[in-house]
């Protein structure tokens, strides 16, 4: 089997469908909706994104069977090493350095290749490629099952869209009567089949100037998306907000392209290892004679190399590099809403829920994290500590937000928001794939949650406040569970003793296992380990308060709960097929010793972090060093999840605690949480308000200084006209007047010899002739 | 004394008739009168045609005017002159101006006939070529064979010919300096298709005029 | 007289006399008709004197010639001189009958 030819062939192929399908429903929506009864443009779209979904697990097959499944790194020597607890860090990292020998990998496999040069400047060329590792197929294949699932899903749950008079209860006209509008439900599926494209796409990219096309591509389908009920202001507005503070976002990331492009000359991914090995090679030489690449800086990094770093600082290519890592990852910290700006994504719930499952938890949002993984190689410590501080910001006040949000999507989202930082830190403390794993599990967990309170909703009738719920489990049982599955998921709920659990222990033991090596070996960031931790504990909180208050006690609401009723199984088969992955994706892969993780490392990309004199050394503990703490971690996270859990209980379902008397109590802090810390405020004062003045000066500008000057102008030349006008008539027309005057009246005048007698003109015409006759005689003799 | 020419008495005959009734179409003031005289005076033309050789034409003149035009003047006289119409008096005013016009063109046109002497006619024993004279008068020529006038007549032949574009009349040398011999074939056409235009606008404007009946409408 | 011979001059005099006696036709006359008739006499006129100059015979050197062009014009000339009768014909008729009269003085629809 040619991996080098098919892969490129099946992937292409699976990106490519969903187009196909997004073209014909683009062009023949209308046709579609109206010849069929049924959701003819839904099923093209499903039979689509199926399809795809069929291509990738071909070609993650063939993938498996050529390139094997990958080792786990747990060698006998790492287990002994796990007993020997007390290891100072300079052990530690004598033993990163003799593990890594050992490791040392040649290499990423990868295919990469060009489909289309779309342009040539110089010798430079753009191009639309491809490159195709671990990572991109294991991504394929996770977002087209999460895609298949939630078209299904959406199928049922925009029934409604079908119909052609919808009464919209949220939008009110002018008559104060609901707005009522015609469905557009193919319009739906032709732009879910757009952002599975743009999203394949932004995967299967093969260098940086195509992933930011399909950046761009995938921002204005959430755009699109986001604002699909665009009767409703509240749309419009959410729409917008995200269209515009991911331009920040993308305005970074362009920076940091060229920043790139100025340092490396490339953009191709497939290049970019060996170009940056050209870039240092001295450093690495220095650093580490017999190893291309300087995974995990050793501690103990020789004096030697410190000296020469005096001679880096001129090089200017390192600050280049910075900027361009920092650009980068600008850009993800808009799409994946990373701390500044992530006020956009909890507005975004303003989409139709299975938007939200699949655009705004699962896929779009990870893109972020995606971009980081895969231009792993490029950031330096900085960056990369950049990054993990942002995480943790990030999941932290993300979580808290979390426990006061009263709106079941909202909470949904702070938690996407959360657990993407978790991803960030992951990778900002060295755990590339760790980082990638939890956003595999972390889709499939979260768009069960989503679709899961979508069913709610669509139960009851649009109705989102978790205060006007409760009780759902009697009516819907199945849903309640596999949310209840889902819960457990994210709080990463296992048994640490059997090494059990669901997906979310897994990849949660992993990052927080590797944060914690990364603070065992650089104390001074310590926090990285301990606030994640403390987090785990909030998620477990939140996420448990929002089933309590959705599904457990007694309904609030009388009248919604009497309405309520499960979901039909269009929708529930979906649920089922994710409630399944949320379990078993972090499992290992039964007869083997493999798991999505040791897939996933063969991707692992070769950390080549630069010395650079602004941040104090660094160490980055190789992965599967954290392997080690893994036991110890795990009992500490159930531990901490459940309090949260225990919490959540005693709050909710044992009434132990009043909610609303600890509200009282922390008054501030709950307002400000509930306040998004008064960020939006803040942004509105900091960049809505001086724009708006800007804009108002222009506007003073534009209408006293450059208006009348204009107006002056156009009255000048309307005087000027005026005297032209003059002119006009009184040299040029009166003449002309004159002329054909004068001509009229000789007119009149001959017209009397015109008498109308035959014979007279007769008489006219001899006597004419002869006398012409007579003149030209009498000429003649002359 | 010379031979009386018999062409030159007959051409006076024919002058006298032509002219004479020519007069008298003017003078007349009946339009049936003025009609026969009309006839007459161009039968005289067509006679003195005919002394000058030109026999086809002459032919045409007396078939084509004297047997159709004035036949469709008797139409029209016949169609029109009723009572008052037979004879409309001009005033004298009218004459005095028709006087002094005449006066005027006679002025003018006999001293033009006369300013070229080329024109006056063969001159008497001038030239001693003799040659066969074809005249559509032969016993006149035949009498007198002393004229040395030459008559050249223009058969029929020739002018068939000319009319389908082919000249005999041309010397050879123009023909073979390259240049094709001119006929009048185009003018020929024209002239037969614009006949046919004008024999139907005529027909068309002379037909009879029934009263449309009115349109009844349910 | 009778004994000299007939030259183009003397063929320009009768086309003179005959081309005045219709000019004074068409003058005089009233009726229609009769101007119709004044227009046939110049018409002959003109045709007498192609004829004429087509004849070599009449000249002094008995050599210019209008030849067979004469004769082909004076043809056409008669052709159109019918044709123009018809057509004449055709007009007067309408004009007798739409206004009940033949006096062209009466026909002053073209007064300035």
């Amino acid at each position: 089997m040619n991996l080098d030819r098919m892969l490129p062939l099946l992937l292409g192929g699976a990106w490519l469908l969903p187009l196909l399908a997004f073209a014909i429903i683009a062009l023949g929506g209308h046709y579609l909706k109206k010849t069929s009864s049924q959701h003819r443009a839904g099923f093209l779209s499903t039979v689509a994104i199926l399809g795809s979904f069929v291509l990738a697990v071909v070609a993650f097959s063939m993938w498996v069977s050529d390139q094997g499944l990958g080792e786990p790194h747990h060698g006998p020597e790492f287990e002994r090493a796990q007993l020997e607890e007390n290891q100072t860090p300079i052990q530690l990292a004598a033993l990163a350095e003799e593990g890594e020998a050992e490791h040392a990998h040649d290499g990423v496999f990868s295919v990469s290749g060009v489909w289309y040069i779309w342009a040539q400047v110089g010798e430079q060329k753009f191009e639309i490629g491809y490159y195709i590792d671990a990572l991109t197929i294991c991504l394929f294949v996770m977002i087209t099952l999460v895609a298949s699932c939630i078209h299904f899903f959406s199928l049922g749950y925009l029934q409604e869209e079908l119909e052609t008079g919808i009464k919209d209860h949220l939008v009110a006209t002018s008559a104060g009567e609901p707005f009522e509008r015609v469905g557009r439900q193919h319009r739906f599926f032709q732009y879910l089949s757009l952002f599975c494209f743009s999203m394949l796409g932004l995967v299967l990219a093969g260098n940086l100037l195509m992933v930011f096309i399909f950046w761009e591509l995938v921002g204005i389908c959430s755009y699109f998306l986001i604002g699909f009920y665009f009767e409703r202001k509240a749309a419009q507005d959410a729409a917008n907000k995200a269209f515009l503070v991911n331009r920040i976002g993308d305005l970074g990331f362009l920076v940091g392209i060229m920043a790139l492009w100025g340092v490396l000359g490339t953009l191709t991914f497939g290049e970019m290892s060996t170009k940056l090995a050209e870039l240092a090679p001295e450093t690495q030489q220095q650093a580490s004679p017999n190893k291309t690449t300087i995974q995990a800086a050793s501690f103990l990094q020789d004096e030697e190399a410190k000296a020469t770093n005096d001679e880096e600082t001129a090089d200017w290519n390192v600050g280049l590099l910075i900027l361009a890592g920092l650009g980068i990852f600008c850009g993800c910290v808009g799409k994946s809403a990373q701390f500044p700006l992530h006020v956009w994504l909890p507005d975004a719930m303003e989409g139709p829920t299975p938007v939200s499952a699949l655009v705004h938890s699962a896929t779009m949002v990870a893109a972020g994290v995606y971009l980081v993984a895969r231009c792993y190689p490029l950031f330096t410590e900085e960056v990369l500590l950049v990054i993990a501080y942002i995480g943790v910001i990030t999941l932290l006040m993300a979580a808290m937000m979390a426990l006061v949000a009263v709106d079941i999507k909202r909470v949904l989202a702070f938690s996407t928001i959360s657990q993407l930082g978790y991803m960030m830190l992951a990778l900002g403390v060295g755990g590339w794939s760790a980082g990638v794993f939890h956003l595999i599990t972390h889709a499939f967990f979260k768009s069960l949650l989503f679709l899961g309170a979508g069913a709610v909703i669509h139960a009851l009738h649009h109705e989102q406040l978790l205060i006007r719920m409760g009780g759902l489990r009697h009516k819907m049982p199945w849903t309640a569970g596999m949310m209840f599955v889902g819960c457990l998921a994210i709080a990463g709920a296992g048994i640490p003793g059997l090494d059990w659990g669901l997906s979310g222990y897994f990849s949660k033991d992993a990052l927080l296992a590797q944060a914690y090596a990364f603070a065992q070996v650089n104390p001074s960031h310590v926090y990285l380990y301990w606030l994640p931790l403390a987090g785990k504990a909030l998620t477990a909180f939140y996420i448990f308060r929002l089933w309590y208050l959705t599904f457990a006690g007694k309904p609030r609401e009388k009248k919604l709960y009497e309405n309520a009723h499960e979901a039909p199984l269009v929708m529930l088969i979906p649920m089922m097929v994710l409630t399944y992955f949320a379990i078993t994706a972090g499992w290992q892969i039964p007869f083997t010793p493999s798991s999505v993780t040791t897939i996933l490392e063969q991707a692992l990309p070769a950390v080549a972090s630069f010395e650079t004199p602004w941040a104090a050394a660094l160490n980055y503990p190789a992965e599967y060093l954290s392997h080690q703490y893994h036991t110890k971690i795990a009992w500490t996270a159930i531990a901490t999840a459940g309090t949260g859990f225990l919490l959540a209980t005693i709050f909710y379902v044992w009434q132990g605690l009043r909610p609303d008397e600890v509200q009282k109590q922390f008054g501030p802090l709950f307002r400000f949480l509930q306040a998004q810390l008064y960020l939006n405020e803040v942004y509105h004062f900091l960049f809505v308000r001086p724009l708006h003045g800007i804009a108002r000066a222009c506007s003073w500008i534009d209408r006293h200084l450059i208006d009348p000057f204009v107006d002056r102008m156009a009255k000048g030349t309307v005087n000027l006209a005026r005297l032209e006008d003059q002119g006009d008539r009184k040299l040029i027309d009166r003449p002309i007047d004159w002329m054909s005057a004068s001509f009229y009246d000789l007119a009149v005048q001959l017209k009397a010899t015109q008498t109308g007698m035959i014979r007279q003109y007769l008489v006219f015409l001899v006597l004419g002739t002869v006398g012409f006759f007579f003149i030209v005689g009498y000429l003649w003799q002359l | 004394m010379d031979n009386i020419l018999w062409h030159s008495v007959f051409f006076w005959a024919f002058a006298v008739i032509t002219c004479g009734f020519a007069v008298m179409v003017v003078l007349s003031d009946n339009i049936v009168r003025m009609a026969v005289a009309l006839i007459f005076s161009l039968s005289g033309a067509a006679g003195l045609f005919l002394l000058a050789g030109a026999d086809f034409v002459g032919a045409m003149q007396l078939m084509i005017y004297v047997g159709g035009t004035l036949v469709l003047l008797i139409f029209g006289v016949m169609l029109t002159a009723q009572g008052p119409f037979i004879s409309l008096k001009a005033g004298s005013g009218d004459w005095i101006i028709a006087v002094v016009m005449v006066g005027l063109s006679l002025a003018m046109l006999l001293p033009m006939a006369w300013s070229v002497p080329d024109w006056h006619g063969p001159a008497m024993g001038a030239s001693e070529t003799k040659t066969t004279k074809q005249t559509a008068l032969q016993e006149e020529a035949e009498a007198d064979q002393e004229t040395v006038v030459v008559e050249h007549n223009v058969s029929v032949t020739e002018i068939g010919l000319s009319l389908v574009g082919v000249r005999t009349d041309l010397n050879q040398e123009d023909q073979e300096s390259g240049q094709l011999p001119e006929g009048y074939l185009l003018p020929f056409e024209i002239v037969s298709v614009h006949l046919l235009v004008i024999l139907i606008g005529a027909a068309y404007l002379a037909r009879a005029k029934r009263p449309r009946k009115p349109t009844k409408y349910p | 007289m009778f004994t000299q011979p007939i030259g183009v001059a003397h063929y320009l005099v009768v086309g003179a006399i005959l081309f005045v006696c219709g000019i004074v036709c068409m003058t005089t006359k009233r009726n229609t008709i009769g101007i119709l008739m004044g227009v046939e006499l110049v018409l002959s006129a003109a045709i007498l004197n192609f004829v004429a100059f087509s004849q070599p015979a009449f000249r002094v050197d008995q050599e210019a010639s209008l030849g067979i062009d004469g004769h082909v014009f004076a043809l056409f000339a008669i052709v159109l001189a019918a044709a123009e009768a018809a057509v004449a014909l055709a007009i007067a008729l309408n004009y007798y009958n739409n206004h009940s009269t033949i006096d062209v003085d009466r026909a002053q629809d073209l007064q300035g």
